[in-house]
């Protein structure tokens, strides 16, 4: 028994000797240190299968509509369908090894099904293709999975909120595939009078509806902070007036109707105030309409033409077009001081400003060797990047998460718009209208 | 030689009380002996006879003379006898004395000699001891001299070690620096930055290798707050996999685990 324990003890002491002569032996390397500064732009890889369906005819191909979002946001590079060999529809389906081949760094799946003759259940899931190394945890290569119930009039809406999801889970930012945009359709036929719309569409430019039809011209549609409103120029009565159009009921208010151009009107951020375009002092000039006491507040003077006024998100100043240096330039008026700064020096001609989300850049049209295209402007280093080539681009307007521009070009003979975005790599035109289609204005957020 | 310097003077002393005694010895020999030879001379002297003429009252005045010469002579002879017997008592008892004297001295010397004896031995002793006491010094100075080589020896080596080490230190560092670029370079070539990222924002990834830079694992051990911009870290290290990294296994200790720090700098985009 004693003989034992001592023989035990021994083995114990042996062990724990030869535990420390292995510690000893194996060096203990601390982690190396790197610092990585410089990455490269670029989309992100992204895989979208199409979603499982059970049933033949479906309403709305959910994926399709994803695909598209997300292929037209900028910021994802997705792969094209045709590439796709596996089509995995749950996660133990998935092999991690042949979405890394294929170079992707998430996978998109989901299925569709008709559960009664207008009630569809849809699911997704986004996945990490290399959240580990091993395959063997699935449930942590799940980013994001979720399960949802609706009719066939919701599916195109549900799939542009997948969208969103995704888009923020792998940027960091919110979508815009469920905000609106606003533009107006011109449409001449002959022997028929012109036909002028204030259209209301989807932002990849499906289900459009009007707000407004008119055989004057209508113009400058602005859509309120809230998304809730509208403002818009209409020649209905044979002058420009003002509008604000409550969207959900189809009510309007006149707000503007003084001699000569009513015009170019644009929400503060606040939605108290519109700065308009007045000419009834003789040439253009920007003015502040308050919406609650209906007060006029001029802004701008003298002799040259002072027009597009737009907020700064902060709403301490405006930029606005105007000619009081020779050509077109922006200008900054300050409301603390009515200080007015010149921002824009490079070319002969550079209109219709607006700001980005972040306040630190402005899209603008801007004039290069006699072609107009959009253009973005670094506020604090003055530089400018031109993002369109066409030559026949205008009105820019920023998604509100200023990823994206949205602006209206020729194409064919026509009036289309086109999306694109900030960094200039992805360039789309939004599905034709019959006409031609003009100033577009894109939504704030709607939710 | 020492103990002879050392013992010199009693050495000496001992010859001189030698030389005294025996000195004094043959001397008291050599008085007693001419003086028995001095009175050996005068009795041929006193027995010479002269033959002259005599006459009755002469004669016998002559006899009476004679006897009464006689008679002297007797009581000299008797005197001399006397005193022969004395001097040779005394003599005796002076030969005994001297013959005491000699014991004792003889004694002495004896003791004198076994003293010296003795301290020779001590002597030899403690020379022996002393002698033992060195040999140990000597070995001991040995042993510490041999120590102390050997320390030499071993610093001097550990300091060629050293030097080595620092050589090899200062490779190991260029082929280190030299790879941390190239695992740069491939991470960067894979890292998607994500746009609109606050500024200063930074991630810090803990990656773990395998031999040939396959990646084993990315963990987020400090996140930016940005979860796609920590994201796109990871998955730029996983796309890079395998890493370029040092085939010695030795070296490619060193990269085993890599603590990767990814903060976006603004305008840098490759």
């Amino acid at each position: 028994m004693q003989i034992n324990t001592i023989v035990k003890f021994k083995k114990i002491i042996m062990l724990a000797l030869s535990i420390c002569l292995f510690f000893m032996s194996v060096p203990a390397y601390a982690a190396l240190q790197l610092e990585l500064t410089q990455g490269v732009a670029g989309a992100i890889p992204l895989a979208i299968v199409p979603f499982t369906k059970q049933s033949a005819a479906l309403p709305t191909d959910v994926s399709k509509v994803i695909r598209d979002d997300l292929a037209n946001s900028g910021r994802f590079n997705v792969l094209p369908a045709a590439e796709l060999r596996q089509f995995p529809h749950n996660l133990l389906a998935i092999n991690y090894n042949y979405w890394r081949k294929l170079n992707v760094n998430d996978v998109l799946i989901g299925t569709v099904k008709k559960i009664t003759s207008n009630r569809y259940a849809i699911s997704f899931a986004l996945i990490d293709v290399y959240r580990n190394q091993t395959n063997d945890d699935n449930k942590n290569q799940v980013l994001v999975a979720r399960k949802f119930e609706v009719d066939a009039a919701g599916m195109r809406h549900l799939a542009h909120h997948i969208s969103d999801v995704v888009f923020e889970q792998l940027t960091g930012q919110r979508g815009v595939f469920n905000t609106r945009i606003a533009y107006i359709v011109v449409q001449r036929y002959l022997n028929k009078p012109v036909k002028y719309s204030l259209e209301v569409a989807d932002a990849d430019g499906y289900n459009p509806r009007p707000i407004l039809v008119s055989p004057q011209p209508i113009m400058s549609p602005a859509w309120s902070p809230d998304g809730k409103s509208m403002a818009y120029v209409s020649f209905e009565h044979k002058h420009a007036q003002i509008y604000i159009a409550d969207l959900a009921t189809g009510k309007r208010t006149l707000v503007a109707n003084y001699p000569g151009i009513n015009g170019a009107p644009a929400w503060s951020p606040d939605g108290n105030k519109l700065a308009i375009v007045l000419s009834k002092s003789g040439n253009p000039n920007i003015y502040l309409k308050n919406l609650q006491t209906g007060k006029l507040r001029q802004l701008t003077h003298g002799l040259a033409i002072n027009t597009e006024p737009s907020w700064s998100p902060d709403g301490s100043s405006i930029i606005f077009t105007s000619n009081r240096g020779g050509g077109p330039q922006i200008y900054r008026f300050n409301l603390a001081d009515d200080q007015v700064t010149r921002l824009t020096f490079a070319g002969n001609y550079n209109a219709r400003a607006s700001y980005a989300p972040d306040g630190k850049s402005i899209v603008m049209l801007h004039r290069q060797g006699g072609l107009f295209n959009i253009a973005i402007q670094d506020l604090a280093s003055g530089v400018i990047k031109t993002l369109t080539t066409d030559g026949l681009d205008e009105s820019p307007s920023m998604a509100p998460n200023g990823d994206l521009i949205l602006y209206a070009s020729q194409y064919g003979g026509r009036g289309v718009l086109g999306v694109v975005s900030t960094d200039g790599r992805v360039k789309i035109r939004l599905p034709a209208r019959e006409g031609n289609v003009q100033e577009p204005a894109w939504s704030p957020y709607l939710s | 030689m020492k103990t002879l310097q050392q013992y010199r003077y009693p050495l000496l002393l001992a010859v001189i009380v030698h030389v005294i005694f025996l000195t004094l010895v043959f001397i008291g020999l050599s008085t007693t002996t001419s003086q028995t030879a001095a009175l050996a001379r005068h009795m041929p002297k006193v027995k010479i006879v002269q033959a002259v003429a005599v006459d009755q009252t002469k004669v016998d005045a002559e006899i009476k003379r004679l006897r009464h010469q006689r008679e002297h002579k007797r009581q000299l002879q008797l005197a001399h006898k006397r005193a022969r017997r004395r001097e040779l008592a005394k003599l005796t008892q002076q030969r005994q004395v001297e013959k005491l004297r000699l014991q004792k001295l003889k004694r002495e010397q004896q003791k004198v000699l076994q003293q010296r004896r003795q301290a020779a031995k001590k002597l030899a002793q403690l020379k022996q001891q002393r002698l033992l006491m060195q040999k140990r010094q000597a070995a001991a100075k040995k042993r510490r001299q041999k120590l102390l080589a050997e320390q030499q020896l071993i610093k001097q080596a550990s300091a060629e070690e050293r030097q080595m080490q620092k050589q090899q230190h200062r490779q190991l560092q260029t082929v280190i620096s030299h790879y941390k670029n190239l695992i740069l370079a491939a991470i960067r070539q894979q890292w998607l930055l994500p746009l609109h990222v606050k500024q200063g924002a930074y991630a810090t990834l803990m990656i773990k290798l395998a031999p040939g830079g396959t990646v084993l694992s990315v963990k987020i051990i400090h996140s930016s707050g940005d979860s796609a911009l920590d994201r796109s870290a990871r998955t730029a290290v996983f796309k890079a996999s395998p890493l370029p990294v040092p085939k010695n296994t030795q070296v490619f200790q060193q990269f085993r685990q890599l603590q990767l720090k990814v903060k976006p700098e603004q305008n840098k985009v490759a």
